[in-house]
Order: C-alpha cells, then sequence, then structure tokens
C-alpha cells in the first residue's frame, strides 16, 4: 500500500514536471511567434501614419490616434499614449512624451531593443520638419523595422518549433535523470 | 485675452508672463521670444525687457534669455506638434493661433528654385497680441451711408501702421453683418490674405465677425474678390492692403456687380494714398465712394472722411493740391 502510493506520487510529480517544461517551452516559443507579429503591425501603423502626415497633413496627436487602429494592445498604446500626454500636459515635448510612452510600454510588448532605438531615433524628428522630410524619416523606420521582422520570421521558424519540443524533451530528460 | 497665449508657451515663460504686472498683460502688444537671447515685450507702444521674476527693465543683461530646448517647445505647440502640416504659414512666414493671435517666426528658409518655400532652424518669435474691440467702428459706420439712396458706400480706409486699421475693419465687419445700423444686416465676405481679420484657424473664424460673413481665408486679394463675387453673392466685400494692379481690377468688376468694397491701404493721408498710381487711378474713377483717414491716439481712434467727388471737385479746381504728389508717384 505505502509502495503504492509513493510509485503514484512520483508519477505525479513527473507529470508535474513535463507539463511545466512544456509551457515554459510554448512561452519561449510564442515569444517568437509574438515578436514577428507585433513587428508586422508596427509597420503597418507606420505606413497608416506617413499616410496621415504626408497626404492628409493630419496634425500629429490625431495622426498617432488614427495609425493606433488596427493595432492590439499593447502595442497600441504606444501611439494612443503619446497623443494623450501631448493633449493633456503640455508640458512635455513630442520627443520626451513618445520617449516616456516608449520605456513605459516596452516590457509588455516582445519586441527588443533594437526595435526600440529604431522608434526612439524616429522619435526625436517625428512632427518637427516638412512633409517630404517626414516621408523619408517614417520610410528608414519602416525599412530598419522590415529586416529586423524578415530576421524575427526566420528565427520564429528555426526556434518557435525547437523551443516547443524542446521543453517537453528537457522535461523528460530530467524525469528520467530522476528516476 | 492672454489665455491662448499662456497655453502655448512652454512653463518658465509662462511663469514669466503671468508674473507680468496687470497693468502691462492689459496692454500688452508683443512678446518676442529670441533663442538665447534677451525676452522683449512691447506694450503701450514701448519696449521692454523681462527678467526671470516678471520685472520690466531696460537693461537688456538682465533680462531672461530664453533657451533652445523652450524655443523647440514652444514651436512644437505654436504648430501643434506638426510642422509639416504649416508649409503654407511657414512660406508666409507667420502662424495664427486659436484666438487670433500671429506669431511671426524667423530663421533659416529653405529655398526652391529662388522662391520660400519654408523655414527651418527657427530661431525668433514673434507672438503679437490681437485685439478684438467690439464697438469700434460705432462713430464711423452711420457716416459710411449716403449717396442718392442713402446707402452704403464704398470705402477706402487708410492710415499709417499699427494705427488699428484691421481693428476698425473687423469690427465695421461685424456691425454691418449683424445690422446694428438700421437694422439691415448685410450679406458680408471677407478676403483675409493674411489671416489677420477673422484669424481663421481650420477654416472657422477666431474672432466674432457677425453672422452673416464669410471668409475666404489665406487668398489672394484679387483671386479671392473675383472668387466671392461668383460663390457667396455677398453685398460688402472687405479686403485689406489693397495696392496692387490686381486688386484694382477686381475692386473695379466688384463695382460692375454691384457690390461695396470696403478696403484698407498703408498711406500717412490722402495725399500719399494719392500718389500710388492704382489707387489713384481707382479714386479717379469713383471706385471708392469716401475715404476715411485714420488716426489713434489716447481715446480711441480718430477719422477725417473725405469724399471722392468733394476731392476730385477740390483738385481740380485749384490744380496743385494733388498733382504734385501725381507727379512724384508716377
Amino acid at each position: 500500500m505505502i509502495v503504492q502510493t509513493s510509485v503514484m506520487l512520483k508519477l505525479f510529480g513527473a507529470v508535474l514536471i513535463i507539463l511545466a517544461g512544456t509551457a515554459i517551452g510554448f512561452v519561449q516559443a510564442a515569444s517568437y511567434v509574438n515578436r514577428s507579429k507585433q513587428l508586422r503591425l508596427l509597420i503597418y501603423s507606420l505606413q497608416r501614419l506617413e499616410t496621415e502626415i504626408n497626404y492628409g497633413q493630419t496634425f500629429l496627436p490625431t495622426a498617432l490616434i488614427k495609425s493606433s487602429e488596427g493595432m492590439e494592445q499593447p502595442l497600441s498604446k504606444i501611439f494612443t499614449e503619446t497623443a494623450q500626454l501631448l493633449e493633456d500636459s503640455k508640458e512635455l515635448s513630442m520627443q520626451e512624451a513618445w520617449q516616456q510612452t516608449i520605456e513605459n510600454v516596452w516590457g509588455h510588448t516582445a519586441l527588443r531593443q533594437r526595435e526600440k532605438d529604431v522608434l526612439l531615433r524616429m522619435g526625436t524628428v517625428l512632427g518637427m520638419s516638412d512633409a517630404e522630410d517626414q516621408q523619408k524619416h517614417l520610410q528608414l523606420a519602416q525599412l530598419q523595422l522590415k529586416s529586423e521582422e524578415e530576421q524575427a520570421v526566420m528565427e520564429q521558424q528555426r526556434y518557435a518549433n525547437m523551443w516547443r519540443s524542446l521543453g517537453t524533451l528537457g522535461a523528460i530528460l530530467i524525469v528520467i535523470l530522476m528516476v | 485675452m492672454l489665455d491662448h497665449i499662456i497655453h502655448i508657451l512652454p512653463y518658465e515663460l509662462k511663469t514669466i508672463v503671468n508674473q507680468l504686472s496687470q497693468h502691462i498683460k492689459n496692454s500688452l502688444e508683443e512678446i518676442r521670444i529670441r533663442e538665447n537671447r534677451p525676452l522683449e515685450i512691447s506694450h503701450h507702444g514701448s519696449f521692454h525687457y523681462v527678467t526671470e521674476k516678471g520685472k520690466t527693465v531696460l537693461d537688456s543683461r538682465q533680462a531672461y534669455h530664453p533657451t533652445q530646448e523652450q524655443c523647440r517647445k514652444l514651436l512644437e505647440r505654436i504648430t501643434n506638434y506638426s510642422l509639416y502640416a504649416m508649409e503654407e504659414e511657414l512660406r508666409r512666414g507667420y502662424i495664427t493661433i486659436a484666438g487670433g493671435h500671429r506669431i511671426g517666426i524667423a530663421g533659416r528658409t529653405i529655398l526652391e528654385g529662388g522662391h520660400v518655400r519654408g523655414i527651418r532652424d527657427i530661431g525668433g518669435f514673434n507672438i503679437r497680441i490681437a485685439r478684438e474691440v467690439l464697438g469700434a467702428s460705432k462713430q464711423l459706420l452711420p457716416k459710411l451711408f449716403g449717396g442718392p439712396s442713402d446707402s452704403l458706400q464704398s470705402t477706402l480706409i487708410i492710415s499709417p501702421p499699427q494705427q488699428g486699421k484691421t481693428t476698425l475693419l473687423r469690427d465695421l465687419t461685424r456691425a454691418l453683418s449683424y445690422g446694428d445700423y438700421r437694422k439691415h444686416a448685410m450679406k458680408v465676405a471677407i478676403v483675409d490674405e493674411r489671416s489677420e481679420i477673422a484669424a481663421c484657424v481650420r477654416g472657422i473664424p477666431s474672432f466674432d465677425v457677425g453672422p452673416r460673413t464669410d471668409v475666404m481665408d489665406a487668398c489672394p486679394k484679387a483671386e479671392g474678390m473675383m472668387m466671392l463675387l461668383r460663390s457667396m453673392s455677398p453685398e460688402v466685400i472687405i479686403v485689406d492692403e489693397i495696392g496692387r494692379v490686381e486688386d484694382a481690377v477686381a475692386i473695379r468688376e466688384a463695382a460692375h456687380c454691384g457690390v461695396k468694397v470696403i478696403a484698407t491701404a498703408h498711406a500717412y493721408n490722402i495725399q500719399e494714398a494719392f500718389g500710388r498710381s492704382e489707387i489713384r487711378t481707382l479714386l479717379q474713377e469713383r471706385a471708392f465712394g469716401s475715404v476715411v483717414e485714420l488716426k489713434r491716439n489716447e481715446q480711441g481712434f480718430m477719422h477725417r472722411i473725405i469724399s471722392v467727388d468733394r476731392m476730385l471737385e477740390q483738385n481740380r479746381q485749384n490744380h496743385g493740391f494733388f498733382s504734385l504728389t501725381k507727379k512724384a508717384g508716377s
């Protein structure tokens, strides 16, 4: 009876470890999938922003809100919160508001430092030059993000599946070692 | 009145302007902000520098020096963070903000084919405070009616700069449009080439120019007058600062259509105005029924109304009075 209980307990523990391992693997895999997806959305919204600025001549706070439509949280927050800060405080410059929002939101996204640098660099000129120049800067940012996206897709193909199986297999290895 | 201006100033400048004495605030005409140079205001026709505590001084070294960052923030707020949407305004060199205040800007110009396309590296701002003086035209308005049918006469208002021409013109517009005099509200149209009369922000007038008033904003005067004649069937057209050949053509066209024109022109007095060939031709053709000379003093506006008929008659009789200036002008 006692022997049977201990076997049951061990079995239960093993199942737990395997589940946890699998979960870790999936979470890791999801971060790759999310990153490429968020990058794609970000590029779309920058395209939209470019149109609003260059052809629509929309004022920047409105243009930011319009470009955030169709994007998901937390990414859309970068645009809406910046617009909000500009409308409310009136004490921050555009660059400061942009920077502050990105710092706040970044932790909740699957994006990395390189993309952050691209956006921050773009924030230093956003709004404050003529339409032609704005277009150039926005296109440059899109180009840079696109190359990040291509890399992200490649990484996703390579590592997402790997992590999914690696999590489970790793957990099984641990279980075997422990037995 | 200063609310809209306080609103766009960066924090440090906002504090300084708020500390100015009430007396100065009431008569503030300009705030001049130049990057890293003394903060200057003009009021009552004189100028002062302003210290960090909001005191007015005459020694520029004691004055507050706005920083580069403050200037950048000011520019961002004036343009609503969207310099790219202000290309037209930058080409003209000033931006009109809510409340009708105009902000002149100076910096390095961008040229394209020899013409100014815009301004970058903006380092100087001149905030001109616009004041709406309701009732400024009260005394003048009844005197503009006359002639055989006792109707409104086409009028040319002449005065030196800074004497309140635009303020008077704006109030005339408002009064005609509301029908303040004789209860006959007229259809009024403004060609506001420099966005000064109605001070439109995105097409909506900042000033009360009356319920029956249409504004063609930022439009060349001659073209605007023609467009309004065709599109808005006005009874009166209001236009600022005439003087070019095209303007004269458009005014003649308006006269043919039976539309009255109230226009202003830069000149110290009627002799000087008569010296300008386009204006002289218009007067000789009797495109205007009367001329108003405007001066401003402590009490308010001073004006002298001259009937064009009588003036030309006089000129013919003692042909020496205007002929001198005529020669000088041509």
